[in-house]
């Protein structure tokens, strides 16, 4: 994240400049000439994951997920300079907030649902857990903005940006010029979690053929999650792990508006209590989990599923057959599959790390 | 001067043969519209409304399903046969169009096709990979390739008390071979021929579907399945 001195000499752009472009931007390309527009990027997308969509209006570029990985990581999105996107989308949590249920803004104010994993979101339509947001650009918007997040707004954001001569070239040369604007450092933010792709999981190895690269425990647990026993994938689909789409997942005896979901979107009734369904992709290392955070670990989440379904009227029709016949060994080689879902790989990317 | 006659009409008679060679068009794209009702009503869903041959009464929460094996028959003219499939979500619209290319003009007598993947793509890896087709894949720890059908709701049983129902069909033998025998004279390019399916028919003949005695989650229940696709065999209007 950018350190404290260098929102300093953010505000002495003629300091910050040799900085900048030769300390803190290592890793990035050299500048290309004045004539050459930013150069095209292709996502490699791993051959189990479907065709990922691209806008039309912001195509991925180098010089773009550079921008948006600056951006991602820089401080001065926020009101006071002291957060970013990362501080509670951190890698080692699989860009969750640091095994919290809830994060809390500038303000030291608690927010009221979970911050979601950033990873293979580019095959996601709607973002957040209720899909208020079409898409990675339009969520982008909303953080910035949100007044117990990061409570700031873009004019401002934008002011701060627009001092810092390493922000002006890199726009330049992302976007051209006079492009130091609000839609287009979310569109750079866009293309950068596009990149963010996780498909390198000991399960992924042993799809790719590596027949030691699940444990013996996980190889069961896997055919629990893929059968009736568990009944995990028609939510969890593969190899995303998520359907994208929404669910009640039977948390709560009552539906009651601290669980609205994507009702509060819809408005329509029988949306009440059905969030998004999160990618299952590191999820052992995302706890708390649920859109609350109220189970501290994978052991409470299968038992919820196992004997806690709570029955409310948008209940999802697969969640009705009642308990699981589910063991503790076959518990715990559920969890053991989860557990293989871990991508060290990803984790550990320098290109989705701090770039300050 | 001569040269220039003789180009002039070598030029009128290319116009005229070219007009006389000039016939109507015999092929062009023939929509398929799909929609939906249970018995007279149009689909609702998230509605506790309708009531199904056992009795039951239910509501709907998903329809999606494949169409393949496309067939227009008739006497007197050659089968027309589509190598597409396509995914249907009974909630978007414009999925339910199926638009068939160069279909020869002329007068059939019915439509034949598989509510399903056909045996030879269901195999897992057998559709390209696809956010819809990643959804209905069928696992491959239950046998493989994709479910042909996915069928959700809620439904109130005997004593009053409401649970869901999950009708979902997979695996070769347990598609639905459907047919609509009514004649579809095809003569307009774009023209729109539409179908539609009763959600009841899923429950009623030739055997009654009872969620209390057949189940409600039926993937690892070869007889169930079989059961229901056999409904589905007439589940389009005729």
């Amino acid at each position: 994240m950018r350190p404290a001195s260098n929102i300093r000499l953010a505000l002495l752009p003629v300091l910050v400049y040799s900085v900048l472009a030769q300390g803190c931007l290592d890793g990035q390309d050299p500048p290309i000439p004045k004539d050459q527009g930013p150069t095209p990027l292709d996502i490699s997308i791993p051959a189990n994951f479907p065709p990922m969509p691209i806008p039309g209006d912001n195509p991925t570029t180098v010089e773009g997920v550079a921008l948006g990985r600056m951006l991602f990581y820089d401080v001065l999105l926020s009101g006071d300079n002291t957060q970013s996107c990362a501080s509670c989308h951190a890698q080692a949590f699989a860009f969750t907030d640091n095994g919290k249920a809830f994060s809390t803004g500038i303000d030291g104010i608690e927010g009221t649902i979970s911050a979601m994993a950033v990873m293979n979101l580019g095959w996601s339509e709607q973002l957040f857990w209720d899909g208020r947001a079409a898409g990675l650009e339009a969520q982008a918007v909303q953080p910035v903005e949100n007044v117990i997040e990061m409570h700031a707004t873009w004019p401002e954001v934008m002011a701060k940006l627009a001092l810092d001569p390493a922000y002006q070239q890199a726009f330049d040369k992302a976007f051209g010029t006079d492009a130091i604007t609000m839609a287009n450092a979310t569109k750079a933010i866009a293309q950068f979690e596009r990149t963010m792709i996780s498909a390198n999981s000991p399960y992924d190895k042993y799809l790719r053929g590596e027949p030691h690269a699940m444990s013996e425990s996980a190889l069961r647990g896997m055919d629990i999650f893929f059968t009736e026993r568990g009944d995990c994938f028609h939510c969890h689909t593969a190899d995303l792990m998520t359907d994208n789409d929404y669910h009640n997942n039977g948390l709560d005896q009552v539906l009651y508006d601290g669980n609205l979901g994507r009702a509060a979107v819809t408005t329509n009734p029988f949306d009440h209590g059905k969030f998004r369904t999160p990618t299952l992709r590191n999820i052992a290392l995302t706890a708390p989990y649920m859109h609350d955070g109220r189970f501290a670990d994978l052991y409470e989440v299968v038992q919820h599923y196992a004997t806690g379904i709570r029955y409310t009227e948008t209940l999802d029709p697969l969640l009705t057959r009642g308990i699981l016949t589910l063991n503790a060994q076959s518990k715990a080689d559920l969890v053991a599959f989860l557990e293989s879902l871990t991508d060290s790989t990803f984790l550990n990317d320098p290109a989705f790390s701090d770039p300050w | 001067m001569k040269i220039t006659r003789t180009i002039l009409g070598l030029a009128m008679a290319g116009v005229l043969l070219f007009s006389g060679c000039k016939k109507d068009p015999v092929i062009g794209d023939l929509a398929l519209d799909i929609t939906y009702k249970v018995d007279a009503e149009d689909l609702v869903y998230n509605d506790i409304r309708y009531t199904n041959e056992a009795g039951y009464d239910f509501s709907v929460t998903k329809m999606v399903y494949y169409i393949s094996n496309i067939r227009l028959y008739g006497d007197g003219i050659e089968d027309f046969i589509s190598d597409e499939i396509q995914y249907i979500d009974a909630s978007n619209a414009t999925s339910g169009r199926i638009t068939l290319s160069e279909v020869p003009f002329g007068t059939y007598s019915g439509m034949a096709f598989t509510l399903g993947v056909d045996d030879a793509r269901n195999v897992t890896g057998g559709l390209p990979t696809s956010v819809e087709n990643n959804n209905m894949a069928w696992p491959a720890q239950m046998g493989g390739g994709y479910h042909h059908m996915k069928f959700e709701g809620s439904w109130r049983d005997s004593t009053g008390s409401t649970s869901g129902f999950a009708m979902h069909l997979g695996l070769n033998g347990n598609q639905s071979q459907c047919t609509q025998n009514r004649a579809l004279n095809f003569s307009e390019d774009g023209q729109v021929h539409t179908l539609t399916m009763n959600l009841n028919e899923w429950f009623r003949s030739p055997a009654v579907y009872d969620f209390a005695v057949d189940g409600t989650s039926i993937m690892s229940n070869a007889a169930s399945m079989q059961k229901l696709a056999r409904n589905g065999d007439d589940a389009f209007d005729n």
